[in-house]
């Protein structure tokens, strides 16, 4: 009858290919059994009717003849996949800004537009990032389908605990996750588009620039600003790579906070790659010396470095342990 | 009309209950061939009121299991497929009926106290 066949190619679709033929014959063969229990209905059609209402939603009579569950991912491998999909999203993070650095904004960046280099930079990154968890998700579904043995069943060890968190030792990632971005986009334009940053004023309704730099005299220390860049990034991935402080960590982190420092009061402080038109210029309008500038600037540095020693060892050291 | 916090427990509490007992009823009355909706019957005559969208893809799966074995019955108008305990069914059976009366009596204890 139509409407059985209906309510079985229902239920059975929904099944692997293997299974559906035998189902199909037995669900056939019980539906017959159930109408020959109805002998208080005549018409045919009225008790086909019966029969499938009480055997009710096709959807789940096919999850009951199912033999496994419809997980994309199970909660028997769902941690893992979390806990590499962090690791890879965060590679993929690291990898994008710094190549975004070295390659592609380069090229952009002798094209003057900060904001390209900026929405470059962003769109690449996120395509990036879904590309990384769409894989990490299709190659989890495969192990899920195939129920491969990943780990030891369960095994766990006292001593394996971790110590309990102080929330006063977190390390903020959002912070740092900032810090990357704002040094990617920073360093770009200081090494590819260093003209951009200058002294814009308004002259016979023109807009005219004068670059704070230098412009050869700064492409002679490329390698020191790639090499800052660098030690940012690498701090910065170690900090979120840690998530919390403890004293060892406080002391590194701080060890090169002096030497990256250190770096960059000596680059700053050379005197030849200010350019010494802007220089002019500033000490005609404002009355202050280029030089006078630059030691507020290392003096700026300094502090910052110091505070920021000073509250990571103190961190490290109170609350790490 | 609105089930009370109660109710919709109580059922789902019940529902528990009774998913443990399934198996062992439907395997005590297979000592003998039995085919699908005479199964149903059965069961519901002697107070267990299964649904035959619950019964049927048991029996498929406790055959699959090897704890069932099935044979086809052509004679007659119609084909059926009857299943009964195998061996290995039967044994279990014995089984897991001495496990239910151990727990029977525990739950009886620990339910007076």
């Amino acid at each position: 009858m139509e409407v059985i066949n209906r309510y079985i190619y229902a239920v059975v679709k929904q099944l692997p290919q293997k299974e559906r033929k035998e189902v199909e014959k037995e669900l056939h063969i019980l539906i017959d059994e159930m109408m020959e229990a109805h002998p208080d209905i005549t018409e045919e059609e009225k008790k086909a009717k019966r029969v499938i209402e009480k055997l009710g939603n096709p959807d789940r009579l096919a999850e009951k003849y199912r033999e496994r569950e419809r997980y994309l991912i199970g909660p028997g491998y769902f941690n893992q996949y979390i806990y590499v999909l962090k690791i890879v999203l965060l590679a993929v993070f690291l990898g994008i800004t710094i190549a975004s650095f070295f390659g592609g904004m380069g090229a952009i960046g002798r094209s003057h537009s900060v904001s390209t280099i900026v929405t470059n930079y962003i769109g690449t990154l996120l395509e990036a990032l879904l590309q990384g968890t769409a894989w990490v998700t299709v190659i989890f579904s495969i192990i899920e389908y195939k129920k491969v043995k990943l780990s030891k069943e369960d095994s766990w060890s006292i001593k394996e605990l971790p110590p309990v968190p102080n929330k006063e030792a977190l390390i903020s990632r959002g912070e740092s996750i900032f810090t990357i971005i704002f040094s990617a986009i920073f360093f770009s334009i200081l090494y590819f588009s260093p003209q951009l940053m200058g002294i814009y004023y308004m002259s016979n309704s023109t807009l005219v620039n004068i670059p704070i730099f230098d412009i050869q005299a700064l492409n002679r220390y490329n390698i020191i600003i790639m090499l800052i860049f660098i030690v940012t990034i690498v701090q910065e991935s170690l900090k979120i790579i840690w998530g919390r402080w403890n004293s060892k960590r406080a002391i590194i982190h701080s060890v090169i906070s002096i030497v990256s420092s250190g770096i960059t009061i000596m680059f700053f402080s050379t005197m030849s790659i200010w350019n010494s038109k802007a220089s002019e210029a500033l000490l005609r309008r404002t009355g202050f010396e280029i030089s006078s500038v630059v030691n507020g600037i290392v003096m700026v540095i300094v502090l910052v470095t110091v505070i920021e020693i000073a509250t990571t060892l103190y961190k490290g050291f109170k609350y790490g342990n | 009309m609105e089930k009370s916090k109660e109710q919709e427990l109580l059922e789902s509490l019940t529902l528990e209950l009774r998913r443990g007992t399934i198996i062992l009823g439907v395997l005590s009355q297979l000592k003998t061939p039995q085919y699908g909706y005479s199964l149903v019957v059965l069961l519901q005559e002697k107070g267990m009121n299964i649904d035959a969208n619950t019964l049927y893809p048991l029996l498929r799966r406790l055959e699959k299991q090897e704890i069932l074995i099935s044979t086809w019955n052509t004679e007659g108008s119609k084909p059926r497929k009857y299943y009964e305990m195998s061996e290995l069914g039967k044994s279990l059976f014995i089984k897991l009926c001495n496990l239910w009366i151990e727990i029977n009596d525990m739950m009886e204890k620990l339910i007076e106290e």
